[in-house]
């Protein structure tokens, strides 16, 4: 190691046997070491210095005999690697934090009866694909419900700005896509206007785009309310964070059969739990909790959303 | 024909042709040396870097009795210079090489064929020597035929009047009025050696700069010692005709717009060198050139013909004996099934004046055309206290680093002995080290070498010896 690695290493904790190495046969170089800290300006850089994981935690125990600092080279595997945070890592990270500490996020919880959605489903599938080319998912009956739900509690629908509130007249509606470049919230525009089929086009379109890399920064922004399915993934419950500056978020988890009471008798039923979290400070408790509970209602009737009730 | 078939054949023998075929030889290849002078080594080692050296080291020697030695209370009487003498000395010098480079040669059983080499095609060479041709078959060869000296389109060399560098190592007296047409190495060194020996040199280059590969501050400093040594620099002084006039000559300058004629016993033609790929049948077998003359090449030094390989001065870059040297190893490793790659970005470059001008990496002006964010150290000599014991406080030493990664890209050294000092430098920028690494490198105390930690320190301002 060259004498300016052996400082830095020292003073920051690094451990350069966790960098990959650019100069000759694989060595660090004081440029790789300073590259590997970068994204923070020399301030912050200082401060964050006491955050670095210690690497003495992580690597493998020392016996007697090998007392000595090169043994620890010896080891050709990797017991962590040291990575830059990709731009978009950097940005979702900000904007997580930055909502926890700017809003006043509480959770509310509800469960909900999938039975008549998923016969729907069940029902009308074949011939929901053979006239759209898309499948009639989960996701759009959702954004129904969340939009009929807006409109009966607009209070769901507004943002603070300064010392303003805005109240929101129209329903775009952001939903969480995963992708291996990144967690995406594109946003689905006017959904209220949009048919079953358009918006299960537009969920397909944005994760194709999520996948080649294509998506753009329009895409991403002007969202009133964001739908979040952790359920694909087998969550059973969590307590969403918001997408500033928005109020609320709604949390869709995994459909599990489960035994619940119905004219005091135990039935077994598909149940989902859904989560709402909300800036409490322009969203009262009853007001959560009632738009949250006209969702579950929608979903287990959901002719309500022919009767916009 | 068997004895006449090789696996490689390399065409010149000068530091990139005989390095690249010992290397070809380690490597177990059946090679062959072609060689159309009397001795191997090529250019550098019969009438370039070593006879210049060794008239150089010579002619300090007598300038330090001239002018410095009775500073050290050691009084001389007549002190007198035998041209014939050094000449013999010089030539003695070239002569140990010459039998170097040749024992290393036929240790590897490499084959030397003495003669014109021509490519014929289908892997032939024809060799001509003086009385006989021969041809011989190689599965590979190496074009290393070096370079030969520019002329102006209005002035050639005729050895007499208008000389090139061969001649002028090889003068019998000082010429009393020399004029070096160009300021790059050469012409500063052979200027140095005549203007040591009494001539009255006068140095003319087109650039406003001498040196002009080097940063301003360090060829201003050059051109102030030079001057004060007894040499005339002009710059920006264009040659534009040269006229003989019985023994002697008259060369018109334009010196930015104003004409001037200055007169000369000999004029030395050192505005450069281009490749020497004469006769060698790259036409007929189209070989491809560019329009600097040089044969393009990939990165493998494979030209466009298969099985013909080109290094050194006949292809793109510095026209340095060590840089073919590289390119020579390279080749033949290549050539020989394996992986080779030469660093250009750290190839170190020196004028053998006194002092020493080296340089590696980039300048500080280059750093400003790529829109690098440099932050610079200087050290002077004047504060180093080796410099001063010894009396070679002439000059500074100059890091160039990049401000956000400290990582080292250029080092600038003029000193006594800075062709020793960059080597240091050099090893620091092929293992991409910063210039921290350069301060927090021990030297031994005192020496030279510590101006070089200095500067290294003066990159985050942290010289402990200058302010």
């Amino acid at each position: 190691m060259s004498p300016a690695v052996r400082r830095l290493a020292s003073e920051s904790g690094i451990d350069p046997t966790s960098i990959d190495g650019t100069g000759k046969g694989g060595r660090v170089t004081k440029e790789d070491l300073i590259q590997s800290t970068q994204g923070t300006n020399g301030k912050e850089q200082e401060s964050s210095k006491s955050n670095f994981i210690s690497n003495e935690d992580i690597k493998p125990p020392k016996s007697d005999g090998e007392s000595t600092p090169s043994t620890v080279h010896l080891s050709t595997v990797k017991r962590s690697t040291r990575k830059k945070m990709s731009p978009i890592r950097k940005r979702i990270a900000e904007r997580l934090v930055d909502a926890q500490r700017t809003a006043a996020i509480l959770t509310t919880f509800n469960e909900v009866d999938m039975s008549v959605v998923i016969k729907l489903r069940e029902t009308h599938q074949d011939d929901f694909l053979k006239k759209y080319g898309v499948k009639l998912g989960f996701m759009s009956f959702f954004i129904k419900a969340v939009i009929n739900a807006l409109s009966r509690v607009p209070a769901l629908n507004t943002q603070i700005d300064g010392e303003f509130i805005i109240e929101n007249k129209f329903y775009d509606i952001g939903v969480a896509v995963s992708s291996d470049k990144g967690l995406f919230v594109p946003v689905i525009r006017n959904c209220d206007k949009l048919s079953f089929a358009d918006i299960e086009k537009a969920i397909i379109s944005y994760v194709k785009k999520g996948r080649d890399g294509s998506m753009k920064i329009e895409d991403l922004q002007g969202g009133v309310f964001t739908i979040s399915n952790g359920g694909v993934y087998g969550s059973m419950l969590s307590t969403p964070i918001l997408n500033m500056p928005q109020s609320g978020i709604l949390g869709m988890h995994s459909i599990q059969q489960r035994p619940v009471v119905i004219n005091n008798e135990i039935v077994i039923r598909p149940m989902m739990y859904l989560a709402l979290s909300y800036d409490h400070r322009i969203v009262d408790g009853r007001e959560a909790v009632t738009f949250l509970v006209n969702i579950k209602e929608t979903i287990e009737d959901t002719s309500r959303l022919m009767f916009e009730i | 024909m068997t004895n006449n078939s090789f696996d490689l054949a390399v065409i010149g023998s000068g530091p990139g042709g005989y390095v690249a075929a010992i290397r070809a030889a380690q490597l177990g290849l059946n090679t062959a040396i072609i060689e159309k002078d009397k001795f191997l080594g090529g250019t550098c080692l019969n009438v370039g870097c070593i006879p210049s050296k060794a008239l150089l080291h010579s002619t300090k020697i007598f300038h330090l009795v001239n002018h410095e030695i009775s500073s050290h209370g050691i009084k001389t009487v007549g002190v007198s210079m035998d041209i014939a003498t050094l000449m013999q000395k010089k030539t003695s010098i070239v002569d140990t090489l010459r039998r170097g480079v040749e024992a290393l040669v036929k240790k590897r059983k490499i084959s030397i064929f003495k003669g014109h080499g021509k490519l014929l095609g289908n892997n032939k060479i024809e060799v001509k020597g003086e009385n006989n041709s021969e041809e011989i078959v190689a599965r590979s060869i190496i074009l290393a035929t070096g370079s030969k000296v520019a002329e102006l389109p209005f002035l050639k060399c005729d050895g007499e009047h208008i000389v090139s560098s061969t001649d002028a190592i090889a003068f019998d007296s000082p010429p009393e009025k020399l004029i070096v047409i160009g300021g790059g190495a050469i012409g500063l060194e052979l200027g140095s050696v005549w203007s040591r020996l009494g001539s009255e040199v006068s140095i003319l280059e087109s650039l406003p700069r001498i040196g002009a590969t080097y940063d301003p501050d360090i060829t201003q400093l050059a051109e102030r010692i030079f001057k004060k040594q007894g040499m005339k620099i002009e710059t920006e002084a264009k040659v534009t005709g040269v006229k003989i006039d019985g023994d002697h000559s008259i060369v018109s300058v334009d010196k930015k717009g104003k004409t001037m004629e200055l007169m000369a016993n000999k004029v030395l033609l050192s505005v450069g060198r281009v490749p020497y790929t004469d006769k060698l049948g790259l036409e007929e077998l189209g070989v491809r050139k560019n329009d600097s003359g040089h044969i393009i090449t990939d990165e493998s030094y494979r030209t466009n013909v298969d099985g013909v390989y080109a290094i050194g001065d006949t292809i793109e870059g510095p026209m340095l004996a060590h840089k073919a040297e590289e390119e020579g190893i390279a080749a033949a490793e290549i050539i020989a099934g394996k992986t080779a790659h030469v660093n250009y970005k750290t190839i170190p470059n020196v004028i053998y004046t006194e002092p020493e001008i080296a340089s590696v990496g980039i300048s500080e002006e280059e750093a400003k055309e790529q829109k690098l964010d440099t932050c610079i150290g200087k050290f002077p000599l004047t504060a180093n206290g080796r410099a001063i014991a010894s009396g070679t406080t002439d000059g500074m030493v100059k890091v160039i680093a990049d401000s956000t990664t400290d990582r080292l890209l250029g080092v600038q050294v003029i000193s006594h002995n800075a062709s020793e000092l960059i080597a240091a430098a050099v090893v620091h920028m092929e293992y991409s080290g910063s210039a921290e690494d350069m301060a927090r490198t021990v030297t031994a105390h005192p020496t030279l070498s510590e101006s070089l930690k200095e500067a290294a320190m003066a990159v985050n301002k942290t010289s402990i010896h200058s302010f």
